[in-house]
C-alpha cells in the first residue's frame, strides 16, 4: 500500500488508469456507444460491438424465453440490453440520468413497448416503478459517490436475479489476490478514463463482497475481463438437495439484535440473530442459508455459544415487504427446519390489557416477590408483541420483560420479568403495558 | 475470511470486558474532581481534541458533536463556551447520566448521520466526526452531509490502514463485509489517509488539512472558507458562469451540482492547487482546471454544500491574486423568483438596446454555443469600468466581458457571454452597476 520510496507507483497508477479505456474518441467518431442490428438487416456500428453484446449476453443466466419477465435496465444509454431483452419476451423499464437520443431513435425504429426513465438511480425507489423479477446494473456502479447504497437500492428492486457488471482494478490478478482484503481505488477526478463522473474502482473481491452485503444471497462471478467483471446476484438459494447429507438445523429462537424483540422497521438497516444447534462440525458462516420472506439471506457473523448453541447474524434482506415474514434455515447439504415468524413494520393494534395473576417467578407465591423475578398472565397483546414493546412496571420502576408465552386457551400469555436491582421494597401497583395501552394494576409485595 | 488479524481480534475481546466491567467508554472529570474511569483516559480524550485547531475560546460558536458516545468531547466544547448539539445513532444512557452529574445543557439527539443534514439539524461554526467514519456503508454521502452542517470547519477523525507517510499515495479503501475488521460486524470501511484526504476533499471541503496520524487514526481538519486575507496581485476577470452539466443558470443545494467558472487570468501552468473558487462565501477546492484559449480557463467544482435557497455572490482568486468580479447565481429559485429586482432602482441609467452580440438583431439573441448579448446604455459614467457592472439575465448576473466608451449619443456598450444550455423564450434583462440596476426589458431568447 505504501509506495517505495524511488519508484512511486502513485504516478504510473494515476496515469495508467487516466488512459485505461478512454473510448470518448470513439464515441465522438461513431455517435453511438452500442451496435445494433435491425429487423431488416440494417446495422449500426457503436463503441461496443455487436459480436461484444452478444456473447455478453450469452453468460447471462436467463432463460431465452423472458415472457411474462419484469426486467428494469438502469442506465440503459443506448439500450441494446433492454431492447434484446424485450425481443425475448420481457415487459422493459429502462432508466438514466439522461434522455439519449439514440435511445429514443431506436426505440422508435423497433416500435419498442419499453417504458423509458429520466431518473437518478436513488430515485428509483420512490418513483413507482416497482420490483422486477430481473435488473440489469451494467456499467453503473463505478460511477456512483455511494456505491453500497446503490447496490441496496439494486437490491430491494430486484426478486430474482441482477446482473451487475463494473470496472475493476484488478483484472488480470484478481486470482491471486483472492486472500486480500476486498478494497476500492476512489478517484477525485478525472484519474479514471480521464472522466470526472468515475468515483470508485473496486477490486474483483470488494465488487463481489459488496454485492453480497449488499443483501443478495448468493453472488456468482460470471467473467472477469481485464478492466471489468460481470456478477449474477442471486436474491435466492439454491433449490434444496435431493439426497441432504444432513438433518436441519433446529431454529431455537430469533430476534431483532439491537430490542430484542421480533419486529423490524424496513426502512433502518436492521439484522436478526438466529439460535439453532446442528450436528454438523465445523460449522462456516458460508454454509447458512437463511430464508426471510422468500428471500436468502446470508450470514454476517456466526460463533458458538456456551449452551453449545450457534448464533448467527443476518441482514434483513432489502426490499423485504411488510407482514408476518416466514424465516426459516438451512445449511448448505440440508434442507429447511421448520418455520419461525417476525414483523416487518406492523403496527401495535391493542385495545385492552387484563391482567390475571402475578406470582414469583420461583416460589409462585400470589403477589408477593422475593426472588426478583415475576411471572404473570395477560391477555389482550397483540399478535407481534415481543419482549421490547411489553412493558412491565412496579410503580414508576420498569422491570425487563425477559418471555412472552404463546396465548393459552383462555388468551392469556404468560410473561416473566426481572426486577431492576434497585426496584424499592414495599407495596407496588405491577402493570403491564405496550402499545400505549396499559392494564389496570395489581398490586403486589416486594421483600 | 478469517479476521485479518488476530491480535486485533484478541485486543478488542480485552476491550469489550473492559468496558463490561467499567461501563464508560469515555472518562468524564465530574464537578466534584471525582473521574468515572472510562477505557479512555482523560489525557487520551485531551490528546484527541489537541489534534484539531480548535480555540480554547467557544463562547458563541455552535458545534454538533456526530457519534457522541459518552459524550466528554461534547461537554469539553460546552466547557470552552459552545452551545453544543450532540447525536448518535442510539439511546446511550451513560450520555443522558453524564449530562445530569455535569449539569449540561449539551442537546442530544438521535440521529444517522447518512439521513440528515442542515434541513433537519440546522448549521454549525464546527462539526465533530470522530471515529465515526469507518462504522459507515456510504462514507462519502456521510461526509456530504457533515460539510453540509458546517460553516467554518469540521473535524474528522477516522481509522486509516496506514502510517500517513504517503499522503499522496492512490487513494485505497478497504471494504469489511462482515468481521473481518477488529472482529466488529459494524466495521464497514478502511480508508487510507490519501482517500480520507481525497473523499474530505470531494464533500466540498475548501482546504482540507492532514493534522497528524497517531496509531491507526488520521486526524483531519476540513475547512469551508479558503485562508484570508486575499492577496494583491492583479484579479483574475469571472467572465462566465454555468451549471457544469445543464450549462444554464439551474442550480440547486439538493442536487449533486457542480459550477463551471470561465475565467481570464494571464497566470501561467495553474492547478487545481492555484485557483481558489468560492460561492456564497464558502471554498471548493476545483475538481478539475483546463486551459481553454490563450489567457482563457476553465474551473470546475461542486456547488458548495450548504446554501439556502437564494442569490449568491461566485468569485474566485488565483495564487496571491486580489478577488475577482463577483456574479450572484440563484439557487433553489423559481423564475418567477429570479425576476424579481435585486438590487434598488439606479438613478439617470438607462437601456437603449439589447441585442445579440454577433447578428445586432435587436431584442433577439441566439442561445446555444457561442452566445452572447450586447448593450448600448445611456448614463454610465465615463469612469465606470467594466468589473463594475454586469448584464442581469433573469436576475443572474452575466459579468460583462468589454465596455466601450461613449459614443456621439452619450451610449456605452457592454457585451457579455451567455451560458450555452440557457433555453430559448422570453427573458428579462437589466444592467447592473455597482448595487443599483436598471428596468427590465424584455428580449427573446432564440
Amino acid at each position: 500500500m505504501i509506495p517505495p520510496a524511488d519508484a512511486p507507483p502513485s504516478v504510473g497508477l494515476r496515469e495508467s488508469r487516466r488512459r485505461q479505456n478512454d473510448f470518448t474518441r470513439a464515441l465522438l467518431e461513431k455517435g453511438w456507444y452500442h451496435s445494433f442490428e435491425l429487423p431488416d438487416g440494417t446495422r449500426i456500428d457503436g463503441c461496443m460491438p455487436l459480436e461484444w453484446e452478444r456473447a455478453r449476453w450469452t453468460r447471462f443466466p436467463l432463460p431465452a424465453d423472458l415472457t411474462g419477465k419484469r426486467v428494469l435496465d438502469i442506465g440503459a444509454w443506448d439500450g441494446w440490453f433492454s431492447f434484446e431483452a424485450e425481443r425475448r419476451g420481457a415487459a422493459v423499464t429502462s432508466v438514466d440520468v439522461f434522455e439519449c437520443a439514440n435511445y429514443l431513435n431506436m426505440h422508435r425504429r423497433l416500435g419498442s413497448r419499453a417504458d423509458y426513465r429520466n431518473l437518478d438511480l436513488y430515485e428509483i425507489p420512490t418513483a413507482g416503478l416497482g420490483r422486477f423479477e430481473i435488473v440489469f446494473f451494467l456499467g453503473v456502479l463505478y460511477h456512483l459517490k455511494y456505491p453500497f447504497l446503490g447496490l441496496e437500492i439494486v437490491c430491494g428492486l430486484t426478486t430474482d436475479v441482477a446482473i451487475v457488471e463494473s470496472f475493476v482494478i484488478d483484472g488480470p490478478t484478481w486470482r491471486g489476490d483472492r486472500n486480500d482484503i476486498p478494497r476500492l481505488e476512489f478517484y477525485e477526478t478525472d484519474e479514471l478514463n480521464g472522466q470526472f463522473d468515475n468515483w470508485f474502482g473496486p477490486s474483483v473481491g470488494a465488487l463481489e463482497a459488496l454485492c453480497r452485503a449488499a443483501g443478495f444471497a448468493r453472488v456468482e462471478n460470471l467473467a472477469v475481463d481485464r478492466d471489468s467483471a460481470l456478477l449474477a446476484c442471486y436474491r435466492h438459494w439454491l433449490p434444496e438437495p435431493v439426497s441432504p447429507a444432513c438433518d436441519p438445523p433446529e431454529l431455537l429462537a430469533l430476534a431483532n439484535v439491537n430490542t430484542y424483540g421480533i419486529n423490524f422497521n424496513s426502512r433502518r438497516d436492521q439484522y436478526v440473530a438466529c439460535w439453532f444447534r446442528t450436528a454438523v462440525p465445523d460449522l462456516r458462516r458460508e454454509r447458512l442459508h437463511l430464508e426471510i420472506g422468500g428471500f436468502g439471506a446470508p450470514a454476517v457473523h456466526l460463533q458458538l455459544e456456551e449452551t453449545g448453541a450457534w448464533r448467527g447474524t443476518f441482514r434483513i434482506p432489502p426490499g423485504t415487504p411488510a407482514g408476518w415474514s416466514d424465516v426459516r434455515l438451512r445449511l448448505t447439504e440440508s434442507c429447511f427446519g421448520a418455520t419461525r415468524r417476525i414483523a416487518i413494520d406492523m403496527l401495535l393494534h391493542v385495545e385492552a390489557i387484563a391482567l390475571k395473576d402475578v406470582l414469583d417467578a420461583h416460589t409462585w407465591t400470589p403477589r408477593r416477590i422475593t426472588s426478583g423475578h415475576a411471572t404473570c398472565w395477560v391477555s389482550g397483546l397483540p399478535e407481534n408483541c415481543d419482549a421490547h414493546n411489553v412493558r412491565a412496571f412496579l410503580g414508576e420502576s420498569r422491570a425487563a420483560v425477559s418471555f412472552i408465552g404463546e396465548p393459552g386457551i383462555d388468551g392469556f400469555r404468560q410473561v416473566n420479568t426481572a426486577l431492576a436491582p434497585d426496584t424499592p421494597r414495599g407495596e407496588k401497583p405491577f402493570r403491564i403495558e405496550c402499545g400505549g395501552v396499559s392494564s389496570p394494576p395489581l398490586t403486589v409485595r416486594i421483600d | 475470511m478469517e479476521a485479518r488479524n488476530q491480535a486485533d481480534t484478541e485486543d478488542v475481546r480485552r476491550l469489550i470486558e473492559d468496558l463490561q466491567r467499567l461501563g464508560w467508554y469515555h472518562s468524564i472529570e465530574l464537578p466534584s474532581g471525582e473521574v468515572i474511569q472510562g477505557i479512555q483516559s482523560i489525557e487520551q480524550q485531551r490528546r484527541r481534541i489537541a489534534q484539531f485547531p480548535i480555540p480554547p475560546d467557544l463562547r458563541g460558536k455552535r458545534v454538533l458533536d456526530i457519534g457522541a458516545w459518552d459524550g466528554w468531547f461534547s461537554f469539553e466544547m460546552e466547557r470552552r463556551g459552545a452551545s453544543v448539539l450532540a447525536i448518535d445513532n442510539a439511546r446511550r444512557t451513560r450520555f443522558l447520566k453524564a449530562r445530569e452529574l455535569l449539569g449540561s445543557r449539551v442537546e442530544y439527539r438521535i440521529a444517522d448521520i447518512c439521513r440528515v443534514n442542515a434541513r433537519e439539524l440546522g448549521r454549525f461554526d464546527i462539526v465533530l466526526f470522530f471515529g465515526v467514519l469507518y462504522h459507515l456503508k456510504h462514507p462519502m454521502l456521510a461526509l456530504e452531509n457533515v460539510c453540509d452542517m458546517a460553516t467554518e470547519m469540521a473535524m474528522v477523525e477516522s481509522y486509516v490502514t496506514d502510517d500517513g507517510s504517503h499522503p499522496d499515495a492512490p487513494p485505497v479503501m478497504e471494504f469489511y463485509e462482515t468481521t473481518e475488521f477488529l472482529g466488529q460486524f459494524d466495521n464497514w470501511v478502511g480508508p487510507n489517509t490519501s482517500c480520507l484526504l481525497a473523499m474530505c476533499r470531494t464533500a466540498g471541503f475548501a482546504r482540507v488539512e492532514l493534522r497528524s496520524v497517531l496509531g491507526d487514526r488520521g486526524h483531519v481538519a476540513c475547512y469551508r472558507k479558503w485562508p484570508v486575507p486575499a492577496g494583491d496581485a492583479p484579479a483574475p476577470a469571472l467572465i462566465c458562469v454555468e451549471n457544469s452539466v445543464s450549462r444554464d443558470h439551474q442550480f440547486s443545494a439538493a442536487a449533486d451540482d457542480y459550477v463551471s467558472f470561465w475565467v481570464r487570468s494571464p497566470e501561467r501552468d495553474l492547478t487545481r492547487d492555484d485557483v481558489f473558487p468560492e460561492i456564497g462565501g464558502y471554498g471548493v477546492r476545483p475538481s478539475e482546471v483546463h486551459r481553454s484559449s490563450e489567457d482563457g480557463w476553465l474551473v470546475n467544482f461542486k456547488l458548495p454544500p450548504g446554501l439556502d435557497p437564494g442569490w449568491h455572490y461566485a468569485r474566485l482568486r488565483i495564487r496571491d491574486s486580489a478577488y475577482s468580479n463577483a456574479a450572484a447565481i440563484p439557487v433553489d429559485l423559481t423564475l418567477g423568483e429570479r425576476r424579481q429586482p435585486r438590487s434598488p432602482r439606479a438613478t439617470g441609467l438607462r437601456i437603449h438596446s439589447v441585442t445579440d452580440g454577433r447578428t445586432f438583431a435587436e431584442s433577439r439573441v441566439r442561445s446555444g454555443d457561442d452566445a452572447c448579448m450586447s448593450m448600448w446604455a445611456a448614463g454610465l459614467p465615463d469612469s465606470v469600468r467594466a468589473e463594475q457592472v454586469s448584464l442581469r439575465l433573469d436576475g443572474a448576473d452575466l459579468p460583462a466581458t468589454w465596455l466601450s466608451s461613449a459614443d456621439a449619443a452619450g451610449l456605452r456598450q457592454i457585451n457579455a457571454l451567455l451560458p450555452p444550455g440557457i433555453p430559448p423564450g422570453k427573458a428579462k434583462v437589466t444592467l447592473a452597476l455597482d448595487s443599483a440596476e436598471t428596468e427590465a426589458v424584455e428580449i427573446e431568447l432564440i
